[in-house]
């Protein structure tokens, strides 16, 4: 049976603050004042989590001045620096889960956008290039519609075999499905979760 | 047309030559870790811009690189990239096009790969 070492990405593996999806939809936003309206109405809205995120992201994804997700995130990254980003602790495990197992990042980011960062991971730890398993949102960019918001529930749906480990920040909300449904949960001490009483707390 | 990146700090090197290769698609892109390696790749072919880092404590350093560079009469763009030096020692070398303080912005360096598209077109 596969084993696998399920990473959320944004407040997980980069650090608190840098939130890769905002960052890089703010960055393609063709009316920028537009996009803050929109997370703003995400915030105070009653709506249930995943129609609302479903919602926002669509106007994200529908005033986005280019398709140039990839590039985005490379410039997002090469202006934060690789290692100002990413959590240190982050990379230590993932290169001792990858002999363990499968590690695979699922994220509520554009797919594109983590398979960016993945790849970079994966050169900087050495790893073959698609050792990681990717599982984002997926996006039409001709439609300028979402296809499907990996989120919640949605963030384990199709990675085959036992969820070993997993690591998320928000475990009363986005990673919350991927987080029970582990053997072993971990929960990335944020100033966001610090009441929680769930899981081991990682200080990465 | 080939660009050549050269730079100690990997993540720094790695981030450009990806963003370069992304945005011009037809470019090669090559990346040496210190002076001497961006020396031998020059031998192997043709290098048409260069970015380069100047302080790179692990072999031959910019300076050094950029001697060589004015020796063997380098045609194509040289572009010198630091975080230790400001424009005032480089502003005079002939075979520097232009001086990027680190951090800088990336458009910057995507803007100087254009203008040098359009020197060629032209």
């Amino acid at each position: 049976m596969l084993h696998n070492y399920v990473y959320d990405i944004d407040g997980t593996i980069t650090k608190e603050g840098y939130d890769l999806w905002y960052l890089t939809s703010l960055a393609l936003a063709r009316d920028k004042g537009e996009f803050e309206k929109n997370i703003n109405d995400w915030k105070t809205s009653k709506e249930d989590l995943y129609s609302r995120s479903l919602k926002m992201m669509n106007l994200a994804v529908a005033g986005f001045s280019s398709n140039n997700i990839e590039e985005e995130v490379l410039k997002i990254i090469f202006d934060i620096g690789f290692n100002n980003l990413i959590r240190p602790g982050a990379l230590e495990q993932i290169s001792r889960d990858i002999e363990k197992g499968r590690v695979c990042f699922s994220t509520t980011n554009y797919s594109q956008g983590a398979q960016v960062l993945s790849r970079l991971i994966e050169e900087h730890l050495g790893l073959n290039p698609g050792l990681i398993k990717v599982k984002g949102s997926i996006i039409d960019l001709n439609e300028r519609r979402v296809i499907s918001l990996n989120l919640g529930p949605e963030k384990i749906l199709g990675i085959e075999g036992v969820i070993a480990q997993a690591y998320g920040d928000d475990p009363l909300g986005n990673d919350q499905a991927m987080m029970e449904a582990a053997n072993r949960a971990y929960i990335i001490n944020t100033l966001k979760n610090k009441e929680v009483s769930l899981y081991d707390r990682l200080y990465w | 047309m080939k660009i050549m990146v050269v730079d100690d700090e990997v993540e720094i090197r790695r981030l450009l030559s990806k963003i370069l290769k992304l945005k011009f698609k037809n470019y090669e892109v090559v990346e040496a870790s210190e002076g001497a390696e961006a020396l031998k790749l020059l031998d192997e072919s043709q290098v048409d811009i260069i970015f380069t880092d100047i302080n790179m404590p692990n072999g031959m350093g910019g300076q050094e690189l950029l001697e060589k560079l004015s020796q063997r009469k380098f045609g194509g763009s040289v572009y010198v990239m630091s975080g230790f030096y400001d424009n005032e020692k480089f502003k005079d070398n002939p075979i520097v096009n232009n001086f990027f303080a680190k951090p800088f912005n990336i458009d910057d360096i995507i803007s100087a790969v254009k203008e040098v598209k359009v020197r060629d077109v032209a």
